[in-house]
């Protein structure tokens, strides 16, 4: 045998030695992982954000991609060591991740594009003081009414349009696990007499609509209305853009009563081993340049003032002027309501839709 | 204890063990947790309030109903269709049999994703099949999409392999000579089935339905891809609850009905069943 146990030994020390050595080397090569949406989202951070971030830190990207509802159960049951550095997800999500211990807020100086920021498109105020933020409101999106224009018999101009007979049965309407789902039900309690704080009205009012299909992603309803089966939807603009990229017989309007303003934001998670790369992440999601190129291929949003956009593209998003057409619900009224608002629209709601 | 029960258990012992720890532990961590308070209900746990909570609401009441008819009428359209299809198999010859099988696995191979995925393009009203009755006028348009009937087409598909399997099996085990013996008595070809291939086949009647009935009630894709959110069964129910209001708690407590209904189903079948076999 030519190996000897001392041979052996000596090399497994030298191997040893190497590997402390390439130590210091492998920390450097830090991996930040981004919790977020697949499609659109995904595919334009790896377009816009993830060479500008590598460049900057030396850091990789990594992406755990899924549905809101399912990353956010898998910070809650990976707390002690959670899956991903950052969170995408809307305003009420941030406040309801602060609050069940799993997002937390990022350094103000260290995120200094904030202060660029439209101030009404910082929704969520809890984790908000002179040294923190609760996280990056990186687009703007609005949840509107999208219609065949082939199909109405007047124009459609307001969320009242929804109770109109032409569309009983013929309406795409937000499912109760909706995001917007609260919304609808203070715009409902508001036009029957009630408010935010009275919204009894509001679930009777909501039953009185005909939807012949809940929806939760813009596919749920898209072919119904190729097939002429829904003629009014609600739905967010930019999908409603996407759709008519994709030559469907849809046309949107923001209803004269607003439509609603939903800003996403991008947090941090807490318990991150990487806090300063993702605030690294969270001042790249507000470069006027980064939002830019995400509104000129996705159609959401820019939320940084000194975002420049091709009229082309200014005229097909949430952005600058639009918002003024916009609502802003406090999504932490939404966080508090929506257990028991849920359970209401499925016990009191749903039953008399009879929709699919 | 002989010494040959002592081996017997011995050799269970690890998939019992595996058993135990891969489903007895999460299991009862799910039923801890379906004792619990929660955002909705507020209680001191532990204790039975969710459960009363969703037994007491007609509209979760329905939901339960829709689970258990959903699971009845596939394992009522699936039984006689893979009877009638376990027959035809048993009578092919070698290949033939052995390529039918492989068909029949297939779907079992592509998974359920897929074969809901295809089904939602076939039972669209502009689909292949039904597309050019539509053109045609000789159906109206139907909404097979979102419908009950949708979600009952798509779960006889996914479990008629299993029902068909555990048929073949059972039929394959009855002892040639019985027939020849009933032949050679004078019983025609009806009255041989109804005498001795049908009551000597409800042992694995018995199988298929309770295999056919558990897939269809505990089955996620089918109700949420083709039925939808006016369509909840349970499992889509518990989905909701994890999903979009985070109550870990009330989900669990829907899991557990899940399973206790399932439970009484299977000994409901089994005495409903188990009283036309013979020892």
């Amino acid at each position: 045998m030519l190996l000897s146990r001392r041979h052996t030994l000596q090399g497994l020390a030298a191997l040893g030695t190497a590997g402390l050595l390439a130590r210091p080397a492998l920390a450097q090569a830090r991996t930040l992982t981004v919790s977020t949406w697949g499609g659109v989202t995904e595919e334009g951070l790896k377009a816009y954000v993830q060479p500008e971030f590598e460049r900057l830190t030396g850091a990789r990207l990594a992406y755990d991609i899924g549905g809101q509802g399912a990353r956010y159960n898998k910070l809650m049951a990976q707390r002690a060591n959670p899956p991903a550095d950052v969170f995408f997800s809307t305003d009420e999500a941030v406040i309801a991740g602060q609050k069940a211990g799993i997002l937390t807020t990022a350094s103000r100086r260290n995120v200094p594009n904030i202060a660029d920021i439209e101030e009404r498109l910082r929704t969520v105020k809890s984790g908000e003081t002179d040294e923190t933020i609760a996280g990056a409101p990186y687009t703007l999106i609005a949840y509107v009414l999208g219609y065949n224009p082939e199909k109405v018999t007047a124009p459609v101009t307001s969320w009242a349009d929804l109770w109109r007979p032409e569309f009983q049965g013929k309406l795409a309407f937000a499912s109760p696990v909706h995001s917007q789902m609260p919304a609808f039900v203070i715009l409902a309690a508001e036009m029957a007499g009630g408010s935010a704080e009275n919204v009894d009205p509001g679930f009777k009012k909501l039953a009185e609509l005909k939807p012949n299909k809940l929806t939760v992603f813009w596919t749920d309803w898209a072919p119904l209305a190729k097939s002429g089966d829904v003629t009014l939807a609600t739905e967010f603009d930019y999908y409603l853009e996407t759709m008519k990229d994709q030559n469907y017989p849809i046309e949107y309007v923001i209803p004269k009563e607003k439509g609603i303003g939903v800003p996403e934001y991008v947090s941090v998670v807490k318990g991150t081993k990487n806090q300063e790369l993702a605030e690294v992440f969270l001042n790249l999601m507000l470069d006027p340049k980064v939002q830019a190129s995400f509104a000129g291929s996705t159609y959401s949003g820019t939320t940084n003032r000194k975002a420049e956009l091709p009229e082309s593209v200014r005229s097909r998003c949430a952005c600058g002027a639009r918002a003024d057409q916009l609502r802003f619900f406090d999504p932490a009224l939404f966080a508090a309501r929506r257990p028991l608002w849920t359970e209401r629209m499925n016990l009191e709601v749903v039953p008399s839709w009879q929709a699919r | 204890m002989n010494a040959a029960r002592t081996l017997h258990w011995l050799l269970l012992l690890p998939s019992l063990l595996l058993l135990a720890l891969l489903l007895g532990l999460p299991l009862a961590a799910m039923l801890a947790r379906s004792l619990e308070p929660n955002v909705l209900l507020s209680f001191t746990g532990p204790a039975l309030d969710n459960y009363a909570y969703l037994l007491s609401r007609a509209y979760y009441l329905q939901v339960i109903w829709r689970t258990l008819r959903l699971a009845a009428e596939t394992m009522l359209i699936a039984i006689p269709l893979g009877y009638a299809a376990a027959m035809l198999l048993q009578g092919l010859s070698g290949r033939a049999g052995n390529l039918a099988i492989m068909g029949l696995t297939f779907p079992i191979l592509a998974g359920p994703l897929t074969v809901v995925l295809g089904w939602m393009a076939l039972l669209a009203d502009g689909g292949p099949f039904l597309g050019p009755l539509v053109e045609a006028g000789l159906i109206a348009r139907p909404r097979l999409l979102g419908s009950e009937a949708g979600v009952v087409i798509s779960l006889v598909q996914f479990v008629l392999p299993f029902a068909v399997l555990t048929l073949y099996t059972g039929l394959r085990q009855i002892q040639p000579p019985m027939h020849e013996a009933a032949r050679s008595l004078g019983a025609g070809a009806l009255s041989r089935f109804w005498h001795v291939t049908l009551p000597l086949s409800l042992p694995s009647v018995l199988s298929a339905g309770i295999i056919t009935f558990s897939l269809a009630a505990s089955s996620f894709i089918s109700p949420h891809y083709l039925g939808g959110a006016g369509q909840l069964t349970l499992t889509t129910l518990v989905s909701q609850f994890i999903m979009a209001t985070f109550n870990a708690e009330l989900a669990a407590a829907a899991a557990g009905l899940l399973l206790l209904l399932m439970l009484g189903s299977v000994v409901a079948l089994t005495a409903a069943i188990g009283r036309f076999i013979r020892p």
